[in-house]
């Protein structure tokens, strides 16, 4: 060995030889990724819904109008985890603790309702046990005269504490009212931060509301904000938790109504957002958009069109000033297409996209969303006209499975479907005289979507204009559990 | 017969040559004196004659002269008896003390006659007469006037009755050896004289001393009869000094004459002649004199104190002894302080003493020595024995001390002549040079990181806050776990840099040049150009940045570092073929076994690359003998020292890709990239790649070469291992960051062979392949300088919560908060903060799922949502605050919010906090810890007893008084 080693040749082989022996070796075989996560996240627990409350909003009595809150424990993809022991039923009941209960979820899968009212109140639906997981509902109210006509129809809100709402007004042909409620059995405190087109206003009678335990509070926005065209409200509780929601009155120039309808929560300004599913047909569109941040937003605007994405003439950039809240009139540039807008922006925004059908008798509104990464479940209530799912690919080409279910559990409608990158497919479903649930699951790329309502405008039945939001069921957001991290504690 | 002075005579100066009267200057009344000289020699063949010249000379010559042969077995009767005007020889057995031959002499010949007053020379009377007995040694030479200047001051000063000469060295007649002796009630003899002292008239002043060393004492008659001469319990040692404390009891002062010379060849004290008298240690024996004295003679009110004292000082010289590996030096001790305690000899001497106490102890108390200069000597000496041990330890043996003496000389001949000699020694030292701006590169390369707070980078969690802390976190984990063994290590280099925050400071901040200095210090032993030593150290030390080592904080690479070249420094010393009988060294070996135990603590994988090729290579290339049993009892003592560790390792062999810091350094590596991985440069380093390719090459190149292959290869080698051990632990998923060091350090190494080899040559290739070298170094050197403080690693707070939830961990409450992480898409990730939150180790030694299952639970049934039950949970557990740092989560946020049980509470911008009540009884922590003190206890027993082994051993020094006259043990 060392005789060999005494070439000054060989040593010299030998020593590049096995530098390109490890060399060849390390391009034959892939490095292992290194395990960096703590010990304990080796197995990993997963967060098990087994509670929920939501707070189905419910609009004020006037006009002969039918309520109905239709909630549903969905049937979630086999290996979901769900809690265990027996399935009690959720129950649909009024806030009151001694209140008793109006309808139940018995079984999962199967659609519970309550009672059609006339009175309409605030109900809540709640429950602790295997069937909290993904369970849903949808607040409706139609009425075809009077202040309320038209159909008024909201998903069931999970109380939080941080809420944004766009699209609001207290201009001379709106009237908007904020209703709290607060479904735990402890009292909420709540700020409410208003944003109008001139900026952000001075309110001190909006701060520090007190929601008592098991109540609803309602904020008239005229009497904080007087003779504002467009607002943002910006809703943070420094305790406990409420399910806001944004009831909109709108009358015609005639002081007839115009139809009322719920402005749902859109999420926290950001610098990509995306507003999904604009009702196909005539009538018109607006967009709302609010920047609370102290620096003027410039904002790209891109319209995921059914045919693809484009910039929109003249709006391509859009400035909006810093704290300010601004509408714009995509009526033309949407063309009467089901379409999702994409917002880019160099400051965090957010906005809502207003609908009102041709004869401008009923409107809807639908807010940003965020993307789906999971099943997302709604219950559409009965309706008269088919209901267009929009689902809207901002970037890459996506694909979603889509599942539609009759109160019964019985599937109707189920298919798969590809969305072409930036654009919009829409999927109709047929009218249906009971309420159905939706189950669509995002299976590839990023997608918003939503479910819009709008009336045929041949008939001359009164219109019902309704639009609901997809956001993946909290199932799955939740459902990543917690790990000890000694590292957690630190930067 | 009248005898012929020998030649040679004139070896004293001619301004001691003999004048002719001892006249007073100061023209008192004459006084004759007679003077009766004894002369006590053993086996003092050698330095006889010397004395007999010396008596030739002498003017006046004394009296009469009695000589004492004890029982020599050389030529020594012949040539006391061949001194002037001698008496017969009085012979006495080999067993005679000093004092005892000196009285039976004056016994059997008796004192001088006292001349008569009338006659010739006669004075009529007039003159009073006094009688002298002066004391020699066989090994000392008076100088001609030694008698007549102690004479003179004897006139002078009449009530003086003991007067003793000023001692000087004989063969170098300049030293000063004794001008007086005193003692500490300590039982110290001091001297007052520094080691090597020249004598340059500083102490001639003629003063009154407690005692004068026996050699060349001049006694006055009445004075030895009243005091009936030496103590016969005291044969050797402290004889002196008890006689001239009972003549200063007993009101005759004792007097120091310096310009009587006397030169003293302290044949004892240099080892020339052996101690004998006795069958007991020498080092025992003065022990117990010393102790002996002080008790004989001190008064008796200090004596409970001086027993105190005496214990006291026992017991740390015998810890000192321990330490020093000399257990039979600590034996000494106690059998010298308990021997002479308890024989209670000294009680019957106290009794003998006290009919002579004329004097209060008050009024001779000026003339001991204080205690203070005994300590103060005491320290001086330990240090001296310190550095002197240690350099002796480093020092290479004597025949290769030629060697390397003589290469040094070739290698620094000729440098700079003609230069200013401050820049001479400069260019002679380049090393000096480049560590200097090493030193200073890293205060300007570590700018930032300079100040309050404390380290912190993702893998390095910052340091605990004291040394109790850390104390505690060292052997302290959950049950089930345990405890990473490099925190006692950490804790113990903590102790001694002013605690962990230190520690850390300094192995960090200060990592290139220490490890430079390791590299040097392992250089030095086979590399003689002193460039190509200073290039190694530099480019080595550079190494550690190029790593990433320090701007990441690992500390596990930059203590491995440090530790490498001083085991390859040990596994040299054991392994090296020497021109000597015995081959290797067990010190060595034990320092080798404790720097293993540090990499193994600090850096596994290194630790276990090292330990297999020391065994494998220990006995395959040197056998099963000394050496490589040497080499494997290292690694075996290596893996002992952290044992519960080891264990661990064997269990878990995924934490051989770990280094101190735990899993989140299996990160470290090469990545999917090749470049990174040949060339040693881990992905995420401050440097790119290929700025190790020019040493690669040059360490290829350098390959070609035909002389000194065998380092260069070794350097080969280690690099050759580390790159394997890289691939492997990446294909692995572990990390390797301390491995690709090792593959730079070893490139290093063979450069600096090759350098070495052709340093001198002036052909331009191998200047310019130099050249690329340097400039890369250099280059490499800039980046560090400007690029030094990029990185993780940052300074800041060791917690990142606000003040008073840091101030709440601490008493009287003990808070403890859990602190939840969640980022979208992922789990939430949560700790539970107490003691000061997380700190080194605690990702190593952090509680097992199972442990913390109870808070996991709680926190996944809030992320569904909660069941409202959790406020009251947390609150079992003992969890005082729930703290959410920014960004928080919305979602959690507001299930808190409407938690029974939870109140909102401050928190740091963008944070948010909540209280939890704890009113309703007590909560139980889940996490409980378990100290393993058994393994503690045994850690810090091995620790000492290899580091007790690694020092060097401590030598029982007598410090033997210079006059001791010598005996032998028959």
């Amino acid at each position: 060995m060392s005789s060999l080693l005494s070439d000054p040749r060989i040593r010299l082989g030998a020593c590049v030889l096995a530098i390109a022996v490890v060399g060849g070796l390390a391009v034959v075989t892939n490095p292992k990724q290194p395990n960096v996560e703590p010990q304990a996240a080796q197995a990993p627990t997963r967060s098990i819904v087994n509670r929920t409350a939501l707070a189905c909003p419910a609009p004020a009595a006037g006009g002969k109008q039918t309520s109905v809150v239709s909630g549903v424990a969905p049937a979630l993809p086999a290996g979901t985890p769900v809690a265990k022991g027996d399935e009690a039923p959720l129950s649909i009941s009024p806030l009151a603790t001694t209140a008793d209960p109006l309808g139940s979820l018995l079984v999962r899968g199967k659609i519970g309702s309550s009672p059609a009212a006339t009175k309409p109140q605030v109900l809540s639906i709640r429950g602790t046990g295997p069937l909290a997981a993904g369970a849903v509902g949808t607040s409706t109210a139609i009425a075809t005269s009077g202040v309320n006509s038209g159909m008024a129809s909201a998903p069931c809100q999970l109380p939080g504490s941080d809420f944004w709402f766009v699209g609001g007004s207290t201009a001379p042909d709106r009237r908007d009212v904020l209703t709290l409620t607060n479904l735990d059995s402890i009292n909420a405190a709540v700020n409410v931060t208003i944003y109008s087109n001139k900026g952000r206003l001075d309110v001190p009678s909006a701060r520090g509301l007190v929601i008592p335990a098991r109540s609803t509070y309602e904020l008239f926005l005229d009497q904080v904000a007087r003779s504002q065209k467009d607002l943002a409200l910006h809703i943070v509780s420094t305790g406990g938790r409420v399910a806001p929601a944004l009831r909109d009155y709108a009358t015609k120039a005639d002081k007839t109504p115009a139809g009322v309808d719920w402005i749902g929560p859109t999420i926290a300004p950001s610098t990509k957002v995306f507003v999904p599913a604009a009702a196909p047909g005539p009538g018109q569109r607006k967009l709302v958009m609010a920047n609370p941040s102290d620096l003027q937003a410039t904002i790209s605007l891109t319209v995921n069109g059914p045919n693809g994405p484009f910039k929109p003439a003249g709006l391509e950039t859009v400035r909006l000033p810093a704290g300010a809240v601004s509408t714009i009139d995509l009526t033309k540039v949407l063309h009467g297409d089901a379409s999702g807008i994409s917002l880019v922006s160099d400051q965090p925004v957010t906005a809502s996209l207003r609908m009102i059908d041709k004869s401008g008798s009923d409107f809807a509104s639908i807010s940003a969303t965020e993307g789906l990464t999971g099943p997302a479940y709604l219950v559409l209530p009965a309706h008269q006209q088919p209901a267009i799912l929009q689902v809207t690919a901002p970037g890459k080409a996506s694909s979603v499975k889509i599942d539609l279910r009759d109160a019964a559990g019985k599937s109707l409608q189920s298919r798969a479907v590809d969305v072409i990158a930036g654009s919009t497919t829409q999927i109709a479903f047929k009218a249906q005289s009971a309420p159905t649930y939706l189950t669509v699951e995002q299976t590839r790329g990023t997608v918003v979507a939503g479910v819009t309502l709008m009336p045929d405008p041949k008939s001359d039945d009164t219109p019902q204009v309704a639009a609901w939001p997809l956001s993946t069921s909290l199932v799955f957001r939740a459902q990543l559990g917690a790990q000890p991290d000694v590292r957690a504690a630190l930067r | 017969m009248e005898q012929e002075a020998p030649a040679g005579w004139e070896f004293f100066d001619s301004v001691d040559f003999p004048t002719d009267h001892i006249d007073d200057p100061m023209g008192r009344p004459r006084v004759r004196h007679v003077v009766t000289a004894v002369v006590v020699g053993h086996e003092g063949a050698a330095w006889l004659p010397r004395l007999s010249e010396a008596l030739w000379a002498l003017n006046p010559r004394p009296d009469r002269l009695i000589a004492v042969d004890t029982g020599s077995t050389d030529e020594t009767a012949e040539l006391l008896a061949s001194m002037p005007g001698v008496e017969p020889v009085v012979s006495v057995s080999a067993r005679t003390g000093f004092g005892t031959a000196v009285a039976r002499g004056v016994e059997s010949v008796g004192f001088a006659p006292i001349p008569s007053p009338y006659g010739p020379y006669g004075d009529d009377a007039h003159m009073p007469v006094v009688e002298w007995l002066w004391l020699l040694h066989d090994d000392c030479a008076p100088a001609p006037k030694a008698l007549e200047k102690l004479l003179l001051q004897a006139t002078i000063a009449p009530e003086v009755g003991i007067w003793g000469p000023k001692l000087r060295l004989w063969p170098r007649d300049r030293d000063l050896l004794e001008v007086g002796v005193t003692t500490s009630l300590g039982g110290r003899r001091d001297t007052g004289i520094e080691n090597g002292e020249l004598d340059q008239g500083q102490h001639d002043q003629p003063r009154n001393v407690l005692a004068v060393s026996s050699a060349g004492m001049l006694v006055r008659r009445d004075v030895w009869e009243t005091l009936k001469g030496f103590d016969p319990r005291l044969p050797m040692f402290r004889d002196d000094i008890d006689f001239g404390w009972r003549a200063s009891r007993a009101g005759f002062q004792v007097g120091v004459a310096p310009d009587a010379v006397v030169y003293h060849a302290q044949a004892a004290a240099t080892g020339e002649r052996a101690l004998a008298g006795t069958r007991r240690h020498a080092y025992q024996l003065d022990r117990a004199h010393a102790y002996y004295t002080v008790l004989a003679n001190a008064p008796g009110k200090l004596l409970p104190i001086l027993i105190l004292r005496f214990l006291l000082g026992t017991i740390l010289r015998s810890v000192w002894f321990l330490i020093g590996k000399t257990p039979s030096g600590a034996v000494d001790e106690w059998t010298a302080l308990l021997g002479t305690l308890l024989a209670g000899g000294w009680t019957q001497a106290r009794k003998d003493r006290r009919n002579l106490d004329k004097v209060p102890y008050d009024d001779i108390k000026g003339l001991f020595s204080r205690s203070v200069h005994a300590l103060r000597h005491n320290l001086e000496e330990t240090t001296s024995t310190i550095s002197e041990r240690i350099r002796e330890a480093w020092a290479d043996e004597p025949e290769e001390q030629v060697v390397t003496t003589a290469r040094r000389a070739k290698s620094t001949a000729r440098v700079a002549v003609g230069q200013p000699r401050w820049r001479r020694q400069l260019m002679r030292r380049p090393f000096l040079v480049a560590w200097v701006v090493l030193a200073l590169g890293t205060f300007i390369a570590g700018r930032s990181l300079i100040g309050s707070g404390v380290l912190r980078s993702n893998l390095l969690l910052p340091a605990h806050e004291n040394l109790a802390a850390l104390w505690h976190a060292a052997a302290s984990a959950p049950t089930g776990v345990t405890p990473p063994a490099w925190l006692g290590q950490f804790w113990a280099l903590s102790t001694v840099m002013f605690g962990p925050s230190g520690a850390t400071n300094v192995l960090l901040i200060g990592a290139i040049p220490l490890a430079a200095l390791a590299a040097w210090a392992l250089l030095r032993a086979f590399i003689v150009d002193r460039g190509a030593r200073a290039w190694g150290a530099t480019a080595y030390g550079i190494a550690v940045f190029t790593n990433g080592a320090i701007t990441q904080g690992r500390l596990g690479t930059v203590v491995a570092a440090i530790v490498l070249p001083l085991l390859g420094a040990a596994a040299h010393t054991v392994a090296r073929r020497r021109r000597v009988l015995v081959q290797g060294s067990w010190r060595a070996a034990w320092f080798a076994g404790i720097c293993q135990a540090i990499l193994f603590a600090f850096t596994p994988a290194i630790g276990l690359l090292v330990a297999v090729t020391l065994a494998v290579g220990g006995v395959l290339g040197l056998g099963w003998r000394r050496q490589g049993r040497q080499l494997v009892f290292s690694v075996v003592l290596g893996l002992v020292l952290v044992l519960p560790w080891t264990i661990q390792l064997v269990l878990h062999p995924s934490l051989l890709g770990q280094e101190a810091g735990g899993r989140p350094t299996t990160a470290i590596g090469p990545g999917d990239s090749l470049p990174h991985l040949l060339t040693g440069t881990p992905v995420g380093g401050p440097t790119p790649w290929w700025f190790a390719v020019p040493l690669i090459l040059v360490a290829l190149v350098s390959l070609l070469r035909e002389s000194r292959q065998r380092y260069e290869l070794l350097g080969w080698f280690v690099a050759l291992v580390g790159l394997v051990g890289t691939l492997v632990s990446s294909r692995l998923g572990g990390g390797s960051g301390p491995l690709m060091f090792l593959m730079t350090a070893g490139w290093v190494i063979a450069v600096t062979v090759a350098w070495d080899s052709v340093g001198k040559s002036s052909e331009v290739l191998i200047q310019g392949v130099l050249g690329v070298v340097l400039v890369t170094t250099i280059v490499t050197a800039g980046f560090w300088l400007v690029r030094g403080v990029d990185g993780p690693l940052w300074r800041g707070q060791a917690q990142d919560l606000p003040a008073y939830l840091v101030s709440a961990q601490g008493p009287p409450t003990n808070d403890s908060i859990l602190v939840v992480r969640k980022a979208p898409g992922s789990p939430m990730r949560y700790s539970l903060v107490k003691d000061g939150g997380p700190r080194m180790g605690s990702v190593e030694a952090a509680p097992k799922p199972e442990q913390v299952k109870p808070i996991t639970d709680v926190l996944s049934t809030l992320g569904g949502g909660g069941s409202g039950e959790e406020g009251r949970q947390l609150a079992a557990l003992a969890v005082d605050y729930v703290y959410l740092p920014a960004p928080v989560d919305a979602t959690l946020q507001s299930t808190l919010d409407s938690l029974p049980g939870l109140t909102r509470a401050s928190a740091n911008e963008g944070d948010a906090s909540w209280l939890v009540d704890r009113s309703n009884g007590e909560g139980k922590s889940p996490l409980g810890e378990v100290t393993h003190n058994l393994w503690r206890i045994l850690g810090l027993i091995g620790w000492i007893i290899a580091l007790i082994f690694c020092l060097p051993t401590v030598r029982r020094t007598v410090a033997v008084p210079h006059g001791t006259h010598a005996r032998r043990d028959r």
